[in-house]
């Protein structure tokens, strides 16, 4: 009979059996096994090198460390760093504009109708959100991988076109409604802040009011729907329907802010935002963790980060598979994989 | 340990304690590869030594305050090190012990328990079998071994009698059985010897 010590060390050369596998992997789990566990592995731990070709793995690591070391900061910050992360905030939001692709599409049409189509396009590229002004003043934000277009003739009439996630504070003008477009409705607006959901590849498209009132008509199913602050409109793709429900609407446009706030919300609507957020799929398995409730409120963090804090609230455990190059050099969605412990 | 190296360790120590990150990145400089080669050994894995890594590191930060500068980093680092392996394996083990059960029947029968095998071969194969199942006969093995559900719900959720699902269970690890014994007709998930020399 083999002595465990004869087993492990077979296990960690890497040529074992699965009866050395199953000696180890005991070794592990028993509590009282821990002594010698630990005084076995001191000694392999002592023999252990330092020499590797690991080091592109590791400054990665090291990345990874500085990254979330710098999340906890504010707490010990002096005043000069203060000011440099103020300046980096303050930079990136001057930047993302920069960043924006404006596509004047501007064609003359010959239209016997005569019609001047000319329009313009504001995007927000995947992973940022975009603060854009139209010409009647009306503000707004777009969300990570979202479009808008308006007519370069908006002034006159005020229809917008929405593709992703937009956010409006739209200006107050006496019967000069303000229209926004998608595929699936029609949101008619006197003067409010409200936000539009209209992903191409989501199941539903959705109107969530914050303030004033506005009026949702459906474009292919015949429906109109007034809302009301904190009101919630779905339209579901397929069955061609519409629920309205009643909500907490700060909590739904807190992405403008950067802030992501969920309220008692069931973990399969957070796996959701969070994708499009982050663009990243989102594996639940298990339907009593796509059930589980939970309160939480994040700011800029990063997706990795969130996962490991989610972890460390709750009975989680979570595989992030890093994003792949296609054959045609297109990346992968990153794809997260969260399993609840028993 | 030379004792000039334990006496640059107690250097950083003492800056770490004080906040300095020059002190952090110069203990991970000199530490993170050889946690890396240690974590690697137990756990077989490239993506969970890097985790042990991060970890093990993550917690030195986080409790730098109550750093010691006098005694031997080089040991607190391992006691680090040896409870974060031990959860990641403990772990590793659990997620894997329906694929283990899988793999302890088939070796059982042809007694080859204490023959050296590639496990981590193995352990891919009975995944990818699992993974080409046919697709109710996947879901419902998925949802007993990898979920725990009981049997009664599973029937339930497909709608499907508790008869029909224990008939697929046991057609499931059949089919698993007996193409891992296909498998090892072509010889593969034996250790080759002269590959590792």
């Amino acid at each position: 009979m083999d002595t465990n010590k004869e087993k492990i060390k077979r296990f960690i050369s890497g040529k074992f059996s699965f009866n050395d596998y199953l000696a180890v992997s005991d070794w592990f789990r028993q509590e009282e096994k821990q002594d010698e566990l630990r005084m076995s592995m001191e000694e392999e731990w002592s023999e252990t090198t330092s020499t590797g070709p690991d080091q592109q793995r590791l400054s990665r690591v090291l990345d990874k460390l500085h990254h979330r070391i710098n999340l906890e900061k504010p707490v010990s910050a002096t005043a000069l760093q203060r000011y440099y992360r103020l300046f980096s905030k303050v930079a990136a939001i001057l930047l993302i504009p920069a960043l924006i692709t404006i596509a004047l599409l501007a064609y003359l049409s010959t239209d016997r109708l005569g019609s001047v189509d000319a329009w313009a396009e504001i995007h927000s590229p995947i992973g940022t959100r975009t603060k854009f002004q139209l010409p009647d003043g009306t503000v707004g934000w777009l969300n990570s991988g979202s479009v808008i277009k308006y007519p370069v003739s908006f002034l006159s009439s005020r229809h917008v076109e929405v593709s992703g996630e937009a956010w409006f504070d739209v200006v107050h003008r006496e019967s000069d409604p303000f229209y926004v477009k998608t595929p699936w409705f029609q949101v008619k607006v006197l003067g409010t802040q409200f936000n539009v959901i209209s992903y191409e590849d989501e199941k539903t498209a959705e109107v969530i009011l914050e303030r004033g009132k506005v009026q949702v008509t459906g474009v292919d199913t015949k429906f109109k729907n007034t809302l009301e602050p904190d009101q919630h409109l779905v339209y579901d793709k397929s069955a061609r329907q519409t629920f309205q429900t009643r909500i907490d609407a700060k909590s739904y446009t807190s992405w403008k802010d950067g802030l992501m706030i969920f309220k008692n919300e069931p973990m399969a609507e957070i796996a959701r935002r969070l994708e499009r957020r982050y663009h990243a799929e989102i594996i639940l398995h298990s339907d009593s963790l796509k059930t589980s409730v939970f309160r939480a409120t994040f700011q800029d963090e990063d997706l990795d980060e969130i996962c490991r804090m989610l972890s460390t609230v709750a009975p989680i455990r979570y595989k992030i598979h890093e994003r792949e190059k296609r054959p045609d050099d297109t990346f992968t969605k990153t794809r997260i994989e969260m399993w609840l412990n028993n | 340990m030379t004792s000039l190296s334990r006496h640059i360790d107690s250097l950083s120590v003492k800056q770490l304690k004080e906040g300095d990150p020059k002190a952090f990145d110069a203990l991970f400089n000199k530490y993170a590869q050889r946690l890396y080669n240690f974590s690697l050994k137990y756990l077989k894995s490239a993506e969970e030594a890097e985790e042990v890594v991060q970890e093990v590191f993550m917690y030195v930060w986080e409790r730098k305050e109550g750093l010691k500068p006098d005694s031997s980093f080089n040991s607190y680092i391992f006691t680090i090190a040896y409870n974060i392996i031990r959860k990641h394996f403990i772990r590793k083990a659990r997620d894997n012990s329906h694929k283990d059960d899988l793999i302890y029947a088939f070796l059982n029968e042809e007694n080859n328990l204490d023959q050296t095998i590639d496990y981590k071969f193995l352990l891919e194969k009975v995944e990818n079998i699992i993974n080409n199942l046919p697709e109710k006969r996947k879901a419902i093995f998925i949802k007993r071994k990898y979920e725990g559900l009981p049997v009664k719900q599973i029937a339930e959720e497909l709608g499907i009698s508790p008869n029909t699902v224990e008939n697929q269970l046991v057609a499931a690890q059949k089919q698993i059985h007996r193409e891992l014994q296909n498998e090892k007709l072509a010889g593969l998930i034996f250790y080759v010897l002269f590959l590792s020399v």
